[in-house]
C-alpha cells in the first residue's frame, strides 16, 4: 500500500473520530439542557419569582387593609388611632435601622477573605430571601446603607433576622450562593440582637 | 525482513488502538438514550401564560398597595386633629419618606446603561444584575438620597436579580436600557461616578466592549414611591428599646 494510501486512510479513521466526539459532546449537552432546564429555560424560574412575590404583596395587603379598617373604625378615639399609629411607626423604624431590633434568624459567617462584591451579592440574595433586618460585622444596614469597596478580612459575620429555615435552606442549597462561593457556614439562631444604625 | 515485520507490527498495533476507540465511541452512542420530546410547546405556552397572569396580578397587586397607602394616609390626616396623635403622624411622615414609602422629586443624575451595540453578544458587552448592585451600593455610598432603576424604588429590602437572561428587580421583570435615576448634589454624583478610579470593572467594558455608560445633570427628577411589600414578621423592637 502507498504512503498516500496509508495516510488518507488515518486521515479518514481520525475524521470519524472527531465526528463521534463532537456528536457525543453536543448530545450530552442536549441531556443536561433536559436535566436541567434553568440552563435553557428562565421561564420556569420567572414565574417562581413571581409566585413568590405576589405572595408577598398579598400579606401587605392584608396588613394594610387592617390597618385602614382600624383607622377608620377608631377615627373617633383618639387613643385607639394612636395604638394603630404606634404599630405603623414601629414597622417603619425596623426597616428604616433606627431601632434595635430582636428576632429568630440566621448568621452567616467568612472564616476567609471575601470581596466586598461577595457581600453586596450575598445581602442582595438574602434580601430577595426576605430577611427583615441585617447586619455586617455588627454594623446595621439601612435604607441607604453601602458596603465598602475592598477586602474584608476575616472573620466576616452577617446577621439576618429572617425565617430561618428559609434563609438557610435557600443560601446552602446546592447550587446557592454559599455553595457557589465555595466558603462560608450559615447557622440558624433562635434570637439576634441588632443595634440601630 | 526484520524491520518490515517490526513495521507493520507498529501499524496494527496503532490500528488496534484505534479500532478500540472507535468500539468504545460507538458503544456510547449506541448506549445513548434517545432523547424524546413529548410536546416541547405546550409546557412553554402554558409557563409563557402563567407568567402573564401572574405579571398581571402583580400590577394589580400594587395599585391596591398604592390605593391602601393613599387611604392610610389620609386617615393619618384626619388624625392630626388629635392632639395625642399629630406627633406620631409627623414622625410617621418622615419614615416614610425615609425609607422610599413617598414620591421624591429633587436635582441629581440620570445614569443610563446598556448592552453594547458595536461588540458581539458576550459576559462582557451586556448588563449584568451585578453592574446594577454595584452601582446602587456605589451611588449609596457617594450621597444618593433616593434612587429608582426603570422606575422601580430602590429600599431596603428591594433586590436585583437575575435568572438567566432576566433581570428582575423588586421581582418586577425589567430590561436594557437601564434608566437610574438618583436624587442627591448633582455635580459631586457626576463626579464621582465620572472618576476613573471608580465602578473599574463597567468602566473597563465601556472601553474595550462598548458597554454604554452616559451619566446626564438633571434639575427636576421625579422618583415614584415604592410600591412593593415591606412584611414584617419576625423582626420586633428589642424590649430595651420599647
Amino acid at each position: 500500500m502507498s504512503r498516500f494510501y496509508k495516510i488518507l486512510i488515518y486521515f479518514g479513521i481520525c475524521l470519524f473520530l472527531g465526528f463521534l466526539l463532537t456528536r457525543q459532546f453536543y448530545l450530552n449537552k442536549q441531556i443536561q439542557e433536559i436535566s436541567q432546564p434553568e440552563v435553557g429555560n428562565s421561564i420556569a424560574l420567572v414565574v417562581t419569582e413571581y409566585f413568590k412575590t405576589n405572595s408577598r404583596l398579598r400579606k401587605q395587603i392584608d396588613q394594610l387593609q387592617m390597618q385602614r379598617e382600624k383607622l377608620l373604625e377608631s377615627a373617633t378615639s383618639s387613643q385607639e388611632s394612636n395604638e394603630i399609629l404606634q404599630e405603623n411607626l414601629q414597622n417603619y423604624k425596623i426597616i428604616s435601622g433606627s431601632t434595635a431590633v430582636e428576632g429568630e434568624g440566621i448568621e452567616i459567617v467568612f472564616y476567609d477573605k471575601v470581596d466586598s462584591t461577595q457581600i453586596i451579592d450575598i445581602i442582595n440574595a438574602i434580601k430577595n430571601i426576605g430577611a427583615e433586618a441585617i447586619a455586617v460585622n455588627n454594623r446595621r444596614l439601612g435604607p441607604k446603607s453601602y458596603v465598602e469597596s475592598g477586602i474584608f478580612q476575616p472573620p466576616t459575620s452577617i446577621e439576618a433576622i429572617g425565617n430561618p429555615n428559609l434563609l438557610k435552606e435557600s443560601l446552602v442549597r446546592p447550587g446557592g450562593i454559599i455553595d457557589q462561593y465555595g466558603t462560608g457556614t450559615v447557622e440558624k439562631k433562635e434570637k439576634i440582637y441588632l443595634q440601630p444604625i | 525482513m526484520f524491520n518490515l515485520s517490526k513495521k507493520f507490527n507498529k501499524i496494527s498495533f496503532i490500528l488496534l488502538c484505534l479500532g478500540i476507540g472507535i468500539g468504545f465511541f460507538l458503544i456510547i452512542q449506541l448506549k445513548t438514550p434517545v432523547v424524546r420530546v413529548v410536546d416541547p410547546i405546550s409546557p412553554y405556552i402554558s409557563l409563557q401564560d402563567t407568567k402573564d397572569v401572574l405579571v398581571e396580578e402583580q400590577d394589580h397587586l400594587k395599585n391596591k398597595i398604592n390605593i391602601l397607602q393613599t387611604d392610610i394616609t389620609k386617615s393619618e390626616e384626619e388624625l392630626k386633629k388629635y392632639t395625642a396623635s399629630q406627633k406620631t403622624v409627623e414622625e410617621i411622615e418622615n419614615y416614610k419618606k425615609n425609607i422610599g414609602l413617598t414620591k421624591r422629586t429633587g436635582q441629581g443624575i440620570i445614569i443610563k446603561i446598556d448592552d453594547s451595540k458595536k461588540a458581539e453578544v458576550s459576559i462582557d458587552s451586556i448588563t449584568h444584575a451585578a453592574d446594577l448592585r454595584d452601582i446602587v451600593n456605589f451611588l449609596w455610598g457617594v450621597g444618593a438620597e433616593a434612587i429608582s432603576i426603570n422606575d422601580e424604588r430602590i429600599v431596603f429590602v428591594s433586590s436585583i436579580d437575575c435568572i438567566v437572561n432576566t433581570i428582575l428587580i423588586n421581582s418586577t421583570k425589567t430590561a436594557p436600557p437601564f434608566e437610574i435615576k438618583v436624587i442627591g448634589k448633582p455635580k459631586d454624583l457626576e463626579d464621582q461616578v465620572n472618576n476613573s478610579n471608580n465602578l473599574k470593572d463597567i468602566k473597563k467594558r465601556v472601553k474595550n466592549q462598548g458597554l454604554i455608560l452616559e451619566v446626564i445633570r438633571k434639575n427636576d427628577i421625579t422618583i415614584l414611591p415604592y410600591d412593593g411589600s415591606f412584611v414584617i414578621e419576625y423582626a420586633k423592637i428589642a424590649e430595651a428599646n420599647e
